[in-house]
C-alpha cells in the first residue's frame, strides 16, 4: 500500500522535475506564435543551437567556464539569432496575405540548414554536456535528482521572472498588447517590427536555454531538436495558443503524464500517448486548456 | 493642421479613395459623412498610417506624413481611435489606458499620471473599471475606454471613426458631449460618422464621401440647407 | 469585390493542346524508352509515386483551404495497411493495396471528423502531430505486423498474369506507377472541376457569400480529404509492394521537406504545376543525394529562397515571364482590369 503510493508519487516527482525544460522551450514557441503568428519551425533547431553552442564553449575552455559564464554567453547570441531571423526571413514574408503559410514553411527551410550546418561543422557523434551537480536526496524513499531540481528551480525562477516582464515592463506589455490585438497595437504607436524583432529574440533566449538543460540530461546529435520540439508544440496546442500560462500547466502535466506512461508501460508507448492527450484535449476543448483564439 | 491633397487609396485593384482633398484647421470639428463602405473609414485609417495612399500628400503642420508609420505619426500628435476600438481584451482598462501613453511624448511618468486624471475626470466610469479586462467591456464602456486610450496619448488631433456606432441613445448622447468637450479643450477633432443628426450640434464644417470621392463639402449650415445633399447621401 | 485573377487567356507561354499532347505521349511511352537505364526508371516511378500524393495534397491544401500536414502520414499509413492486410491477413496485393487505401482514408477521416470543423491552424496542428507521432506508433506496433523498430521486410509483390510489378522488374513495375498517378490526376481533376471544386473556389475568393449560397463546406472537406488520403495511401501501399521493404523512415523529415518544396515550388491551387515541380525536385533529390549533408542544406536554402522570393510557385515565374514578354511585344496596358468604382 505504502509503496505503491510513494512509487507513484515518485513518478510523478520525477515527471515534474523533467519538466523544467519542457517549461521554458514550450513557452519560448507559445510566445513566438502568439506575438508575433509565426509557427516557428526552427524552434527545435534554435535548441540545438544553444545545446551546441555550450558543448563547444565547454570542448574549448573546459575548466576556465562553468554554466553560469556558458549562459551568459549564449543568451545574448541566441537573442541575435533570433533578432536576424525575425529580420532576415520572416519580415519580408509579412506583407503577403498568407504569410503565416509562408513563415512555416520558411522557419521549416532554416530550420533544414540549421541541422545541416551542425552536422557538417560538429559531426554525426553524440555529444555530452558536463553534468557538475551530482548525486541526490532522498525524499519520502526516492531519489530526487539534484540537477534536475537545480534546473527546476532555475526555471521558476525565469517562469516568474518572465510573469513580470510581461506584466510590469513597458516591452512586456507592449507584447502582449500586440498578442492581443495588433492594429491596436499600432494606433498607439508601438513599433511592431521591433516587437516581432524583440519577440523572437526573447523566444530563441528560451528555446537555447532549454536546449542547453536537455542537452546535459540527454545527448546532443544534430537532428536532436525535433523530438522536443514535437512536445513543445503538442504543450502549446494542449495548453492553448497564445496562452504562456497554458504552454506552463500543459508542460507540467505533459511532463508527469510522460513520466506516468513511461513507468507503467514502457517508453514506446511515450509518444503515441502525446499524440492521444492532444486529440482528446482538441476534441473536448479545441482552444486548449488556456486558450483564447 | 490637417491637409490632405488629392490621395488616392487603392483595395488591392479597387480605388476605393479617389483623389480626395480636405483640409482640417487647428481646433476644428470637422465630420465626413455618407455611406457606408464608400470609404470613410479607409480614410482615417490612411490618415493615421495603417494604410499607404499610392499617390497624393498628406501634411500634418506642415510635415509630410502619407508614408510615415502609425508609430511615428502617434508620435506627432495625430491619433486615431478606430470602428472597431482595438482595445486589447486580455488586458485590464488601466493597462489598455497606459498603453495609450506608450508614444515617446505621452511617456514620461509625470505626464501619464496627470493624463491619467484627466481620463478618469472626462470618463469617471473608467476609473471604477480599471481592474477589468478590456474584453469584458460593454460596447459603450468600450467606445469609452477607447477614447480615454486615445487621450493618454496626448493628442493634439484626434480622427475617430464612427464613435456612437452600436451604442444605446443616452450613450451616444453622453459620446457625442464628450467628443465636443474634447475639441473645446483645443484638440483637432476629424470625425467620421454615420448619425448626422445626433451629431448635428458638434459638427462645424463637413465633407460628404460617396463612392470614395467628396461630393459636398461646406459648413454645418450649408449642409442642412441643402436637401439635395440631405436626401440623396445622407438620407435624411 | 474580389477581382482576382480570372485570367482564362492564355499566356505567352502557354503550351497549347498540342504541346500538351506531346508531353503526355512522351511520358506515357518513357517506361519503354528507359529500359535500359533501370536506375533513372526508378526515380521516374518515385515521381509518379509522389505525384499522386502531391496531386491530393494541392486539391486540400489549395484548392480546398485545409491546412493539412497528413499527405504523408496517409501514404504511410497506406504502405504499412497494405503490407499488413497482405503479409499478416493473408490478403492478395491487389486487394491489399485498395485494403491500404481504403485504412488512409478511415483514418483521414476519423481525424477530419472533428477537426475540419475548427478553424485552419487546428488541422496542421493534429496532421502535424499524426505526422509526427505515427514512427512511435509503428515502433510500438510490432505485434500487429509493422515490424516495430525496424524495417518491415518481405512485403510480397503484386503479379498479374505472370508479370511481377516490383523493383526487380521495374518497366512493367513503372506502367503501373503511371496508372495510379493518372488516376490520381484525374480524380484531382474531376473534384476540381465538378461542383465541389466549384464550391471551393467560391468559399476561397468570398467566404460569407459561399455560406450563404448555401455550401456546406464541412462535407465536401471532409469528402475531398478523405478522397487525397485514399490517394496518397494507394501510392504508399504500391510503394509498399514495389519494394519490398518500407520502414518509419517514410516520415523523416528528408521526405517531408521534399514534398513541402514540390508543394510550394509548383503553387497552390495552380495545379498541375505541383506535378512539373515532382518531376524537377524528385530528379534533383536524387541527383544531389552523393552531397550527403549538403543535400538537406540545399534544399533548406531552396526552400527558404523559393517562399520568399517565389511564393506563388512556378507559376508566378511564369506569370513574371508573361508580362516580360508581353511588354517587349509592345502592349503599353498595365495588369487586368480594375473594378469600375462602387
Amino acid at each position: 500500500m505504502d509503496s505503491v503510493f510513494y512509487q507513484f508519487a515518485g513518478i510523478v516527482t520525477y515527471g515534474l522535475l523533467a519538466s523544467g525544460s519542457y517549461i521554458l522551450m514550450a513557452m519560448g514557441l507559445s510566445l513566438i506564435y502568439g506575438v508575433s503568428g509565426v509557427f516557428n519551425y526552427a524552434h527545435g533547431s534554435l535548441l540545438t543551437i544553444g545545446a551546441y553552442i555550450a558543448w563547444l564553449l565547454f570542448a574549448l575552455f573546459s575548466q576556465y567556464i562553468n554554466y553560469m559564464i556558458v549562459l551568459i554567453i549564449v543568451i545574448p547570441m541566441m537573442f541575435y539569432i533570433g533578432v536576424g531571423i525575425e529580420t532576415i526571413i520572416i519580415r519580408p514574408l509579412r506583407r503577403r496575405p498568407n504569410w503565416g503559410f509562408s513563415a512555416i514553411i520558411a522557419t521549416l527551410g532554416l530550420a533544414l540548414i540549421i541541422d545541416a550546418l551542425i552536422f557538417i561543422f560538429f559531426g554525426p557523434l553524440l555529444k555530452t554536456l558536463p553534468r557538475p551537480i551530482t548525486g541526490s536526496i532522498i525524499v519520502f524513499g526516492f531519489p530526487l535528482n539534484n540537477y534536475k531540481m537545480v534546473m527546476l528551480l532555475v526555471t521558476l525562477i525565469l517562469s516568474i521572472g518572465l510573469g513580470l516582464f510581461f506584466r510590469k515592463t513597458l516591452i512586456g506589455l507592449s507584447m502582449r498588447a500586440v498578442a492581443q490585438d495588433g492594429t491596436g497595437a499600432r494606433i498607439v504607436g508601438i513599433p511592431l517590427n521591433k516587437i516581432f524583432g524583440y519577440t523572437f529574440g526573447l523566444s530563441s533566449v528560451l528555446a537555447g536555454i532549454s536546449g542547453i538543460f536537455l542537452g546535459s540530461s540527454y545527448n546532443l546529435s544534430p537532428d536532436g531538436g525535433w523530438l522536443f520540439f514535437i512536445k513543445a508544440f503538442i504543450i502549446v496546442a494542449v495548453g492553448g495558443i497564445g496562452s504562456l500560462k497554458g504552454a506552463f500547466y500543459a508542460a507540467v502535466m505533459l511532463a508527469v503524464l510522460e513520466s506516468i506512461v513511461s513507468f507503467q508501460f514502457g517508453n514506446k508507448w511515450v509518444m503515441p500517448c502525446w499524440f492521444l492527450s492532444l486529440m482528446i484535449i482538441l476534441i473536448f476543448k479545441p482552444k486548449g486548456l488556456c486558450g483564447e483564439r | 493642421m490637417l491637409e490632405i491633397e488629392n490621395i488616392n487609396v487603392y483595395y488591392g485593384e479597387f480605388r476605393v479613395l479617389k483623389n480626395i482633398s480636405l483640409k482640417v484647421e487647428a481646433e476644428e470639428l470637422v465630420a465626413v459623412l455618407g455611406p457606408n463602405g464608400h470609404g470613410k473609414s479607409t480614410l482615417l485609417k490612411t490618415i493615421c498610417g495603417l494604410i499607404n495612399p499610392e499617390s497624393g500628400s498628406i501634411r500634418y503642420n506642415g510635415v509630410e506624413i502619407s508614408h510615415l508609420s502609425t508609430e511615428q505619426i502617434t508620435e506627432m500628435g495625430l491619433v486615431y481611435i478606430a470602428e472597431d476600438r482595438n482595445l486589447f481584451p486580455d488586458m485590464t482598462v488601466m493597462e489598455n489606458l497606459r498603453l495609450g501613453a506608450y508614444n515617446k511624448n505621452a511617456r514620461k511618468p509625470a505626464k501619464v499620471k496627470r493624463n491619467l486624471e484627466f481620463v478618469f475626470e472626462f470618463f469617471p466610469r473608467l476609473k471604477e473599471w480599471s481592474k477589468r479586462k478590456a474584453g469584458t467591456l460593454s460596447g459603450g464602456e468600450a467606445r469609452m475606454c477607447a477614447i480615454g486610450r486615445g487621450l493618454m496619448a496626448a493628442p493634439k488631433f484626434i480622427a475617430i471613426d464612427e464613435p456612437s456606432l452600436g451604442l444605446a441613445p443616452i450613450i451616444r448622447t453622453d459620446v457625442f458631449s464628450k467628443i465636443a468637450e474634447i475639441n473645446n479643450t483645443g484638440t483637432s477633432v476629424l470625425l467620421v460618422e454615420q448619425n448626422v443628426v445626433e451629431s448635428a450640434r458638434l459638427i462645424e464644417r463637413s465633407y460628404i464621401i460617396d463612392d470614395g470621392k467628396i461630393v459636398f463639402e461646406g459648413t454645418k449650415d450649408e449642409m442642412f440647407n441643402n436637401d439635395h445633399v440631405m436626401k440623396v447621401f445622407l438620407g435624411a | 469585390m474580389g477581382n482576382e485573377e480570372v485570367k482564362t487567356g492564355k499566356s505567352a507561354y502557354s503550351m497549347g493542346n498540342f504541346g500538351k499532347a506531346f508531353f503526355i505521349g512522351m511520358l506515357i511511352f518513357s517506361p519503354l524508352l528507359l529500359q535500359n537505364n533501370l536506375y533513372i526508371l526508378q526515380v521516374l516511378i518515385m515521381c509518379f509515386i509522389w505525384g499522386s500524393v502531391v496531386g491530393p495534397w494541392d486539391l486540400i491544401f489549395g484548392y480546398a483551404g485545409i491546412s493539412s500536414f497528413g499527405q504523408i502520414a496517409f501514404f504511410t499509413i497506406g504502405a504499412f495497411g497494405s503490407s499488413i492486410f497482405s503479409m499478416k491477413l493473408g490478403f492478395s496485393p491487389w486487394l491489399a493495396l485498395i485494403a491500404g487505401a481504403t485504412a488512409a482514408s478511415l483514418v483521414g477521416v476519423l481525424i477530419g471528423l472533428p477537426c475540419l470543423k475548427l478553424k485552419g491552424l487546428y488541422v496542421a496542428i493534429v496532421t502535424f502531430a499524426l505526422h509526427m507521432t505515427l514512427p512511435a506508433l509503428i515502433t510500438a506496433g510490432r505485434k500487429i505486423g509493422t515490424g516495430g523498430a525496424n524495417s518491415l521486410t518481405g512485403i510480397p509483390p503484386l503479379e498479374l498474369g505472370g508479370i511481377t510489378f516490383s523493383v526487380t522488374n521495374r518497366v512493367p513495375a513503372a506502367f503501373l506507377a503511371m496508372g495510379i498517378f493518372f488516376i490520381s490526376v484525374i480524380v484531382v481533376k474531376l473534384v476540381i472541376k465538378s461542383n465541389i471544386g466549384l464550391a471551393f473556389v467560391a468559399l476561397r475568393d468570398s467566404e460569407t457569400f459561399g455560406r450563404c449560397m448555401g455550401i456546406n463546406d464541412y462535407k465536401y472537406k471532409l469528402i475531398v480529404f478523405a478522397i487525397s488520403a485514399f490517394l496518397a495511401g494507394l501510392a504508399g501501399a504500391f510503394y509498399a509492394h514495389y519494394f519490398g521493404l518500407i520502414s518509419k523512415r517514410l516520415l523523416s523529415l528528408d521526405v517531408f521537406v521534399l514534398l513541402l518544396v514540390i508543394l510550394i515550388t509548383g503553387g497552390l491551387g495552380k495545379f498541375p504545376g505541383v506535378l512539373y515541380a515532382t518531376f524537377i525536385f524528385t530528379f534533383l533529390n536524387e541527383f544531389l543525394r552523393p552531397l550527403e549533408a549538403y543535400r538537406p542544406l540545399i534544399f533548406g536554402v531552396i526552400t527558404v529562397l523559393i517562399i520568399i522570393l517565389m511564393p506563388e510557385g512556378i507559376t508566378e515565374l511564369k506569370t513574371h515571364l508573361d508580362r516580360v514578354v508581353s511588354k517587349f511585344k509592345g502592349n503599353p496596358k498595365k495588369e487586368s482590369g480594375k473594378a469600375t468604382g462602387s
